[in-house]
């Protein structure tokens, strides 16, 4: 999902899932979010903020080859 | 949109399965077990299966978190719904899971106020809005269900709700793994490893399956490109003569998993001694039960509950398909009395059941394609 808008004094954040839908979200295993970051979420919870950053070999090989 | 659309890309996906077909030995029977739902989902809504060579095959693991729960808890479940004043929550696929006498979407027919929540925190809004009832969350899945848990339960405290509790049904994935590791009906070349779980506790305790059982395992996403990119990760360590484990999903998944999340789990629950698992019995430390200074959240020590151990259903052979033993076609119900519709055993019931999968996705059939 994407963080559409953060609320930090209560550790939530509005996210907008891949069909357009809006849920509040749990931050706290991810903070720091600010809008427009990627996070992964379960069961109402963001439980990953997607890094295209993080080094690695085996997923920077997926990525190159798809182009990413 | 991105990090998804690219890992759908067809034009790489025939030549993935194209590098599969090179690397594998002519002759020679592979077989992987994926482990999570997720993954038998994306490999049917995609067609991964038939983009690999005839002597690839795939079975599917114990990774779905409400195929595994056990009748009895079903119906420990419901007896708890029907108490007076209880509002109990739960997940919606676990609304459809039959007990031994029905569903909790019976059960709410019947009167039983019972509420689909989409996450433990719309459970813990249902309590504070209604104070005068007590409300009871039905908690499962696996590590990457748990921390939301946990971290409503921190909320329930901090917040000072009191009518607020939680029947705690999470497991755990590593003991499964190992009870299948150990059993003699299954022999597995390596495992396509769980890309959601490893979010949480990270790549680092799949070593064991290398180390001990000398399998490699690869963790890996949820696109079809993902899994294909997987499959050939493990095949290159077939063929090299290594046996490790490696992250395909480093996108995503951190070798180390979420320090808080570990933190606040270990915080808020406790292994239980033992946990029941459809169709996997009994095994140690496998699920997670509230810890001493939660116990005054815990429901099933708030309210009496049967705690029934009920046999399943004898036509249903959801155990041997969470095992990877049989096939969901090979068993005699699927698609006939089971289906998602009517479903007798849980792996037609949730959206990650592997029954689900080849049901909505029209695999009746015993052939495939051989590309």
């Amino acid at each position: 999902m994407t963080v559409v808008r953060v609320d930090e004094e209560r550790g939530l954040a509005l996210c907008e899932d891949e069909s357009g839908a809006r849920h509040t979200v749990e931050t706290a295993l991810v903070e720091p979010v600010s809008s427009g970051d990627r996070v992964l979420v379960h069961a109402g919870t963001a439980i990953a903020a997607l890094d295209d950053d993080r080094g690695s070999t085996t997923d920077s090989d997926t990525k190159l080859r798809v182009g990413a | 949109m991105k990090y998804v659309d690219e890992y759908r890309d067809a034009d790489l996906g025939q030549a993935l399965s194209g590098e599969i077909l090179s690397l594998v030995e002519p002759g020679r029977h592979y077989k992987f077990m994926e482990v999570c739902g997720g993954h038998t989902h994306s490999i049917y809504k995609y067609g991964v299966d038939d983009l690999l060579p005839a002597n690839v095959e795939l079975v599917h693991g114990p990774g779905c978190p409400v195929c595994v729960i056990p009748m009895g808890r079903v119906d420990d479940g419901i007896a708890l719904a029907h108490q007076e004043g209880v509002i109990f929550t739960c997940f919606g696929d676990m609304m459809r899971v039959p007990g031994s006498e029905g569903s909790l979407l019976e059960a709410n027919a019947a009167g039983a106020d019972i509420r689909m929540v989409y996450s433990p925190l719309d459970a813990l809004r249902i309590a504070k809005q209604n104070p005068d009832r007590e409300v009871v969350f039905f908690a499962i899945g696996f590590e990457t269900t748990a921390p939301s848990t946990a971290l409503t339960l921190k909320r329930a405290r901090a917040d000072g709700v009191r009518n607020f509790s939680v029947m705690c049904s999470h497991v755990t994935i590593v003991p499964p793994l190992r009870a299948l590791l150990e059993s003699p009906d299954l022999r597995l070349d390596g495992f396509v490893g769980p890309g959601h779980v490893s979010t949480v506790v990270g790549a680092r305790p799949f070593e064991f399956i290398p180390a001990d059982y000398g399998k490699p395992i690869v963790v890996a996403g949820f696109e079809p490109l993902d899994i294909l990119h997987a499959i050939t990760m493990i095949l290159r360590q077939l063929n090299e003569g290594r046996c490790e484990v490696e992250n395909q999903y480093s996108r995503v998944v951190p070798y180390e998993g979420n320090q808080r999340a570990l933190e606040v789990m270990a915080e808020v629950f406790e292994l239980r001694p033992h946990f029941e698992w459809r169709g996997l019995g009994f095994i140690s430390h496998s699920g997670l039960k509230l810890s001493e200074a939660y116990a005054d959240l815990d429901a099933e020590k708030r309210f009496s509950v049967p705690g029934v151990r009920v046999a399943d259903p004898k036509a249903c052979q959801c155990g041997e398909v969470l095992k990877g033993v049989i096939k969901p076609w090979e068993c005699k119900v699927f698609g006939t009395a089971c289906t998602p519709e009517r479903p007798i055993g849980t792996c037609m019931v949730s959206s990650e059941g592997a029954c689900a999968a080849y049901y909505n996705y029209g695999r009746f059939a015993r052939e495939r394609e051989v590309v």
